[in-house]
């Protein structure tokens, strides 16, 4: 019996017994806060990015899981579920110029592998302005919105968020 | 059934399929490559084979390996052909307000945090249109602002773009048509190319899946996502503290501004009567007066966009 089988078979078994097995999560974010409460204007105790491997401990509803990230730091906390996905993002060699030839199957898969094309793209089809003006959107400081941003719009415009259960 | 040696070679190709299924599948349904190596010497039968259990196992890979970041990078290429046909509507303060609003939103939806946050931006045109691209790039025409007469009737716009988002309808397009390509520059067969070249071969996966988005928010979505859209939107609306109403009130005043036979709403959305029915139960009928203080930002912000 291979290794995979017998995990797989010990993790059923564990189901049925009601053990609790702890779900193991990756970070599909550029960032993400990871915050005292499951509120978003709670305090942030730190922040996750990319890649990051967290163990979850606890969920709210859909919407927030409290988790640790698997490192030393054991940084622990609130992030909302949509930052998380149980696919594999393997970001080693992230950015790209350590990666080989050899094992780009293991090193892309993840990473996003398509942003390896944008530059082709862009040279043939004449997007070069157009695609400037992609990144000055993304990185207009004036455009971004904070929390606290949210909650004085919010305040100011009199729109009182219903409690969501 | 060209040749007499069409059945054994059917009959090997089954035999070898069954081997494959028994003992050849990896634990992600992937096939193993020597196995669909071996299939492909049984003839054209055992080709075929070969050829949809790849499609097959393509399929299960393209799921497990296309990530939000690669989802980000097709929203930047859509949004690029976007701006190149439209052009952009460059008032801050008006972005500024919209991207208030539409961020606010978001924070009420299912999903909200993506891989590089929600972009909103107006765009150049008097079309009345919205859209929303993977990655959460959304777009809203001058033409379409018109229609919206006060901040909740703005917020149902883009709840409904955002309604498109957190149910990944763009996305949906792509998975149909590019996940073979999308598999095949991942395997090292394209790695052992000069990087100029890998370059230029991911940049035409790209380029597929950016022209399937584009397809799709140029003809526009199904009528059940359209509806889905419209649905969630509704819920977005409530749970951030917005007038549902006003869902169905814009929808009424885009109708008004819809030129008929012109590329714009009227050609990728259901009939308006059709969206207003299917959601007046869970939107309520009559739209809430104006805020004052919603008013008066909304009319500060948008004045010179909303203008002829």
């Amino acid at each position: 019996m291979s290794l995979r089988r017998w995990l797989c078979s010990c993790a059923i078994v564990a189901g049925f017994a009601g053990v609790a097995v702890a779900e193991d999560l990756n970070v599909q974010v550029r960032e993400t806060a990871v915050r005292e409460k499951p509120n978003p204007g709670a305090a942030i105790v730190g922040m996750l990015n990319y890649g990051d491997k967290v163990s979850v401990l606890e969920k709210l509803g859909e919407g927030w899981k409290r988790v640790e990230h698997k490192a030393p730091s054991k940084l622990a906390g609130w992030v909302r579920s949509s930052a998380l996905t149980p696919k594999s993002l393997d970001t080693t060699n992230f950015g790209g110029s350590k990666s080989s030839a050899t094992t780009v199957e293991s090193t892309e898969a993840g990473k996003g592998l398509l942003e390896k094309g944008e530059t082709s793209y862009v040279n043939k089809n004449n997007l070069q302005n157009a695609m400037a003006q992609v990144d000055a959107i993304v990185n207009n400081a004036s455009l971004k919105a904070s929390p606290a941003d949210i909650a004085a719009f919010l305040s100011e415009g009199g729109v009182t968020p219903r409690e969501v259960k | 059934m060209k040749n007499a040696r069409t059945p054994f070679a059917f009959a090997a190709a089954f035999a070898g399929c069954v081997a494959l299924i028994i003992g050849g599948c990896n634990s992600d349904g992937t096939a193993d490559n020597s196995i669909l190596k071996g299939l492909e010497g049984f003839g054209d039968a055992g080709k075929g084979l070969a050829s949809g259990l790849r499609v097959h196992g393509a399929f299960h890979k393209s799921q497990e390996q296309f990530s939000s970041l690669d989802e980000y990078h097709v929203g930047r290429a859509a949004a690029a052909q976007i701006i190149q046909q439209y052009g952009l509507y460059t008032d801050d303060a008006a972005n500024r307000y919209v991207n208030l609003v539409g961020k606010t939103l978001a924070e009420f939806s299912m999903m909200p945090e993506v891989y590089s946050g929600y972009h909103f931006h107006i765009l150049n045109s008097d079309e009345v249109n919205a859209f929303a691209a993977p990655g959460a790039f959304i777009f809203i025409t001058r033409g379409l602002l018109r229609a919206a007469e006060t901040e909740d009737e703005l917020a149902a716009i883009l709840a409904h773009e955002i309604g498109h988002i957190q149910n990944q309808h763009a996305l949906a397009a792509i998975k149909k048509s590019r996940n073979e390509a999308f598999v095949g520059v991942l395997a090292t067969e394209g790695a052992k190319t000069a990087t100029g070249e890998y370059g230029a071969q991911v940049g035409d996966v790209l380029g597929g899946m950016t022209s399937d988005v584009l397809a799709t928010l140029k003809n526009g979505y199904s009528r059940e996502q359209e509806s889905q859209a419209d649905n969630d939107g509704v819920g977005i609306l409530r749970r951030t503290g917005y007038d549902p109403a006003a869902m169905v009130s814009v929808l009424s005043k885009m109708e008004k501004r819809l030129k008929p036979g012109s590329k714009d709403f009227s050609s990728t959305h259901p009939k308006t009567a059709d969206r207003i029915a299917s959601i007046k139960s869970a939107a309520g009928g009559t739209a809430q007066p104006a805020s004052p203080p919603r008013q008066a930002r909304f009319d500060a912000a948008l004045r010179a966009a909303r203008a002829q």
